[in-house]
């Protein structure tokens, strides 16, 4: 009996509901009213697969917006925590609002942006981290994190004392599973005795299974600990620190968190590119492909540490340099 | 006399009745403008207007074809699932496992998309159901074995295979069905003649949501018009009484959960062959548990189910509107949701006692 | 694999094994409360992420850690005074409300945490419990670097087993319990008032989650992070029923899940590789098999899901 009840009241809910939509659908409004301006309002987004407050990839997405309403004074918008099941409803949606530029924060946005990206050729689909592009409207800037990767190797291997090194990564991706591998041949090929071990902790958030992870590296030898995973990195530097060995700091300049533990830190300039991409936006400049970027295009650098000797610094610079000049190989060993 | 006495009676009944209904009615509006009321603290707390921020959590969904067809798309898969939850419910049985039942379904419908995705629609899609229908009922039969043998707990048995689901999933995108190109942790893409067919063009709007309304229609017919669903049901309300009457009630338990896990597995084949083409990681979110959310605020009873399942689908694409159209940000989305979903649902269990306390006012006045 | 047999090697694994299932034997003796009087708590790794950022706020406004460790256990009981409010006077379905609530404190938590320190490139530091060398005791060999140099919230969590053992199986309250979970007619017919002990007992797994979660942010580090907790809710709901349901049962099970998280690091480190997702799965699939029956009986609190109604 009240089921029936239950059910009516429901229907009854729905109906007043979608009446009240008949009543008042707003169609978003026209902005008519605004007088023609040379300064155009740009209308941009930035789309991100998690938290802006997660001290690594989504954070300095983050720190890009605030680069472009600081320098440029263009106020972004940005969405968090977007699942994959909506990429497509929000590519669409701001598509059909008439955005100029939809940032997609992971190469894991491609395909919907590709898909939905043809439906709307006034709105332009920038996604970060991957290398692809599609006309007319899609483009793509991948970074090579394997470089940075690559001078961590350098770093750790003239601060080891002990000849062996940790390498934390959060999932074995191509993308950080190439960073640690570029870890190693760096190391290597400043001495080859020396080994480092891999290991994945599957998680961007687990700080106490960064720190554990650490810890073993530790325990078993390692002296240097080097940690491409978020927020999980803060527990390896928190392990390195109470065991006092030394750590590499790794996309966010990292040195402030246990300095003294903290040689240095590979950062990288990602607030940089979403400037330039406005610029570019700016000025019609906005083309349509896939890049790929490295220390040779400004989007990495260094933040040195106090104690870091001149030798030291020299060599980073030369591999920085033979990075740009293309003499070193993507060591990826793939699958 | 007798007349007046009961035009008396009716008009008092009536009184009731009118009052009954207006409750059905009011009380979950009110329990929506609770929650709202106190997202709307959060709110003015980061300077977000509330009134802007609600305009879009209601009427976001239906500024244009394509967000009202998000709607059904989202409902499709909790109907599912909420229609899994009902069906155990009616048979006396708590199956919480609707998220790992789903990915099993998924799982299967998956493979078989891969495989046979090249064949005529009608060939691949039916068999990718048929997948489906049968991973779910072996992910649910599991517990119901246990159930019926050992006589382990339908919820702890479930809850746990959730689990065991994820990690299967985790485990097939990493390494035995990752896509060719080896550049992300999911499956390719499964056959096009696999992908289902869309209701209303350039939308979402897949024919999986026909299917589940097919679905709810079906289990409404079975479970109350047909012997073996009173049977179910009679082991569901009186399982000592049922077995009294010969009734072989590990049995009963046993294909209850199967139907159970089969229903929610067929989810994972609208999920799959619907929208995402492929399995990956993390894909539908919590489905399980807004079907049990959906099943009880419908009362447990199909038709209540769909309409419900329609609700949380609103009220999820008025949610991602809302963070779009005003910047209010996840977390706070987040947790509208979930006093709404629990504002609702204390509403739903109190309202017979209002009921009462209204109406003891009434009888001291009169 | 010699390394394996090497004394070095097995105290650190031995030690870390300790740190790993410390945040879990909190929370699942808190879930074992809650479950002895029949309430399934499925929010317990929200009331854990509570716990955690709640203790990093005491400490942060008081510089003091112990205030940091009371203000986690208070908000702990107030997120389970929420729940218990939920499942036992309006009785909504255990799981669902569960499930919102971690729904609540993933939002609540992320929004609080940004209201007061904003977006930081680098988490807000505070301070944190530091490990103590118990006098004595950890000069011994072995054993004592394995368990006596730990923080003192280790210690804590450890000796709340014998006194679970204690009040359980020793006391009346304890029988109450017992009886509320097992046949709460039975007790109610006895005066025992079953609701009044179910909120109890929720509250006490709110407070005890909530310690769980502060020994993650205040025991092994000094910062919150979001989602620290990382699933550690969800294994202690399962350590409890692998548990079955006995503070002893609860400390094995929390120890062993504890020791495979240690080894499964070393593990992945020495380059053997089984998939992480099997290991992943273990406890939950280590539960199925001890609901089975077949290692040893098993039964739950017979009330255990179900809402009482006079």
């Amino acid at each position: 009996m009240f089921e029936r009840k239950r059910i009516l009241a429901l229907l009854m809910v729905s109906v007043i509901l979608v009446a009240s939509l008949a009543g008042c659908t707003s169609k978003p409004k026209e902005d008519t009213s605004a007088p023609v301006d040379s300064k155009k309002e740009y209308k941009i987004v930035l789309l991100l697969p998690g938290p802006i407050n997660d001290q690594g990839w989504n954070a300095t997405a983050y720190e890009g917006l605030q680069l472009v309403e600081k320098d440029l004074g263009i106020k972004m918008e940005y969405i968090e925590s977007v699942q994959q099941a909506d990429f497509e409803a929000v590519f669409t949606d701001y598509g059909t609002k008439g955005y100029d530029l939809v940032f997609a924060h992971g190469t894991q946005f491609f395909d919907a942006a590709a898909k939905v990206a043809p439906q709307f050729p006034e709105t332009f689909y920038m996604v970060i981290n991957s290398e692809e592009g599609q006309e007319p409207n899609v483009g793509g800037i991948g970074v090579r994190e394997w470089e940075g990767g690559y001078i961590a190797g350098i770093i750790a291997a003239m601060n080891t004392e002990s000849k062996q090194l940790g390498a934390i990564g959060s999932f074995p991706f191509p993308v950080i599973a190439g960073t640690l591998d570029a870890f190693e041949a760096a190391a290597q090929a400043h001495d080859p005795s020396i080994k480092v071990t891999k290991t994945y902790v599957n998680s961007w958030e687990d700080i106490q299974k960064g720190k554990e992870t650490a810890l073993a590296m530790a325990e078993a030898g390692a002296d240097v600990i080097f940690c491409s995973a978020n927020q999980v990195g803060l527990g390896s530097i928190e392990a390195a620190k109470s065991k006092g060995v030394k750590a590499i700091g790794y996309i966010s300049p990292q040195n402030e968190v246990a300095p003294g533990t903290v040689i240095s830190s590979v950062t990288y300039n990602t607030p940089g590119l979403f400037k330039k991409t406005v610029e570019q936006l700016i000025n019609g400049q906005l083309k349509a492909e896939g890049t790929s970027l490295g220390w040779a295009d400004d989007v990495l650098d260094m933040q040195w540490g106090d104690d870091v000797g001149q030798d030291v610094k020299d060599a980073v610079n030369k591999a920085i340099q033979d990075l740009k000049d293309g003499k070193i190989a993507n060591p990826y060993k793939g699958q | 006399m007798d007349k007046t006495q009961d035009s008396f009676d009716n008009k008092a009944s009536k009184k009731v009745i009118d009052k009954s209904k207006l409750l059905t009615i009011i009380v979950p509006i009110a329990a929506v403008f609770l929650a709202l009321l106190i997202g709307s603290i959060l709110l003015l707390f980061i300077e977000v207007n509330p009134l802007e921020a609600y305009k879009y959590l209601i009427f976001g969904n239906f500024t244009n074809k394509y967000n009202i067809a998000e709607i059904f798309v989202k409902a499709t898969p909790i109907i599912l699932t909420g229609l899994s939850f009902t069906f155990a419910f009616r048979t006396g049985l708590f199956n919480i496992g609707g998220e790992g039942q789903m990915f099993a379904g998924a799982m299967a419908a998956v493979f078989v998309g891969l495989k046979t995705g090249h064949l005529n629609p009608f060939i691949t899609i039916s068999l990718s159901l048929l997948g489906a229908i049968i991973a779910g009922a072996l992910w649910g039969i599991i517990p119901g074995i246990l159930k019926g043998v050992f006589g382990s707990s339908e919820i702890i048995v479930t809850i746990m295979f959730n689990y065991v689901a994820l990690y299967l999933i985790s485990y097939l995108v990493d390494k035995p069905l990752r896509e060719s190109s080896g550049f992300y942790p999911q499956t390719d893409l499964i056959g096009k003649n696999a992908f289902l067919p869309y209701v209303v063009p350039n939308t979402r709007l897949h024919i999986g949501f026909v299917i589940a309304i097919f679905i709810s229609i079906l289990v409404y017919i079975i479970l109350w018009k047909t012997p073996f669903g009173y049977r179910l049901r009679a082991v569901g309300h009186n399982p000592d009484g049922a077995e009294y009457s010969g009734m072989n009630i590990k049995k009963s338990i046993i294909i209850s959960l199967a139907i159970s896990g089969a229903l929610a597995g067929v989810a994972g084949f609208t999920e799959i062959n619907g929208i995402h083409h492929r399995l990956l990681d993390n894909f539908s979110k919590n489905v399980g548990f807004d079907g049990i959310a959906a099943a009880l605020l419908g009362s447990a009873n199909p038709l209540g189910v769909v309409i419900s399942a329609i609700l949380l689908g609103m009220l999820q694409t008025g949610a991602n509107s809302m963070q779009r159209g005003v910047g209010v940000p996840a977390n706070i989305v987040s947790i509208i949701q979930a006093l709404i979903i629990i504002l609702v649902l204390a509403g739903n269990m109190l309202r017979p006692k209002i009921e009462l306390l209204l109406n003891r006012k009434e009888r001291v006045i009169d | 694999m010699k390394d394996i047999l090497n004394i070095t090697f097995l105290i650190a694994l031995l030690s870390a094994s300790i740190r790993l299932s410390v945040p879990i034997l909190f929370a699942a003796l808190g879930g074992m409360y809650s479950e002895r009087s029949g309430v399934v708590n499925i929010g317990l790794e929200g009331i854990m992420l509570v716990g955690a950022f709640a203790g990093v706020v005491g400490s942060y406004f008081t510089g003091s850690y112990w205030i940091g460790a009371l203000v986690a256990v208070l908000s702990g009981i107030l997120i389970a005074a929420l729940f218990a409010l939920i499942t036992v006077k309006i009785k909504i379905n255990q799981i669902v409300s569960g499930v919102a609530i971690n729904l609540l404190a993933v939002g609540l938590t992320s929004f609080f945490y940004r209201a007061l320190f904003g977006i930081t490139t680098v988490p807000i530091t505070v301070k944190a419990f530091e490990p103590v060398n118990i006098p004595v005791l950890s000069n011994i060999p072995v054993i004592g670097e394995i368990f006596f140099r730990q923080t003192i919230l280790v210690y804590v969590a450890f000796i709340l087993v014998p006194i679970s053992y204690y009040i359980f199986y020793k006391t009346s309250v304890g029988l109450s319990i017992r009886t509320v979970g097992e046949h709460p007619m039975a007790a109610d017919t006895v005066g025992i008032p079953v609701n009044k002990v179910r909120t109890i007992c929720v509250l006490v797994s709110g407070a005890l989650a909530g310690l769980g979660g502060c020994f993650l942010s205040l025991g092994q580090f000094n910062m919150f992070v979001d989602n620290m907790v990382s699933g550690r809710g969800f294994i202690a709901v399962a350590a409890v029923i692998f548990g079955k349901w006995s503070p002893k049962g609860v400390l094995m099970a929390s120890l062993i899940f504890g020791v495979a998280d240690a080894l499964q690091i070393r593990i992945q480190m020495s380059g053997i590789s089984i998939p992480y997702q099997f290991l992943l799965m273990f406890p939950y699939l280590l539960t199925v098999v001890a609901v089975t029956g077949i290692v040893g009986r098993t039964t739950s609190p017979k009330a255990l899901g179900r809402p009482y109604e006079k």
